[in-house]
């Protein structure tokens, strides 16, 4: 076996968070899997520049975020009046099913700005560090605390979460727990 | 309160102390279940397909 049989199995291993990680920046499912095939489509063409023994995942969630945003920035004023539809569409539907948590908090992930979006996502989700989420993004370590510190504010404002008494029903029945084992 | 620091890291630093821990918890676990179900979702077969197909090209490149 050599690097590259190494590297196309570092790439089936990394799928599953690629493509998690995709659907939750374009809000989009269709639209992520076109950004996982042409991630997969560089990161094979450009082989050769990964080193291997570094982080194969930064270097691929590298890859997306890039095409991404030159996607973004290209693609946004069109999508634009669309997206807003789509969303106004979804969040009828998730105030009428009011339990469906998830829900909520995907339509209050994408009403944040792009930039503070994917900070909140790689370091809060996709378990990067703020220095590798630093260099994902190619900016400073302190824009990306900034960022996350501004996202976690405005989703606690969206979904009303303003404190530990509001309990959710996962919170409930850990304190249950809690209770009932000391 | 300390003086505010010149340096914009230290200044995140303070910004970040602002948000309640709570609510930093609360967040992380609805952020944790939305994520952990987009993980669990199949991955599409045309992905594992293509990397088949690049990786059989790259070996009988490898052998001409």
């Amino acid at each position: 076996m050599n690097d590259r049989a190494e590297f196309t199995a570092g790439l089936m291993k990394a799928l599953p968070s690629l493509r998690a990680f995709a659907i939750s920046l374009s809000g989009r499912a269709e639209r992520a899997d076109d950004l996982v095939q042409d991630t997969l489509m560089r990161a094979w063409a450009n082989a050769d520049s990964f080193q291997p023994g570094t982080n194969l995942n930064a270097w691929l969630f590298t890859i997306l975020r890039n095409l991404f945003h030159s996607e973004y920035r290209k693609r946004r004023r069109e999508v634009q009046d669309e997206d807003g539809a789509y969303a106004a569409r979804l969040s009828v539907q998730a105030s009428q099913d009011a339990h469906l948590d998830v829900q909520d908090f995907r339509l209050a992930l994408e009403s944040l700005p792009p930039d503070q979006r994917e900070a909140l996502l790689l370091v809060g989700a996709s378990g990067f560090s703020y220095e590798e989420a630093a260099e994902i993004c190619q900016c400073a370590v302190g824009t990306i605390k900034s960022r996350v510190n501004r996202a976690r504010t405005k989703l606690a404002e969206i979904l009303s979460i303003d404190g530990p008494e509001d309990l959710s029903a996962d919170a409930r029945s850990r304190s249950v727990t809690a209770q009932s084992g000391a | 309160m300390k003086r505010k620091q010149a340096s914009a890291e230290l200044e995140n630093l303070d910004e970040e102390l602002q948000i309640d821990e709570h609510i930093q918890r609360r967040i992380g676990t609805k952020l944790r279940s939305y994520y952990d179900e987009l993980l669990n979702e199949p991955i599409p077969e045309k992905f594992v397909e293509l990397l088949v197909k690049l990786d059989e090209k790259e070996r009988q490149e490898g052998q001409s």
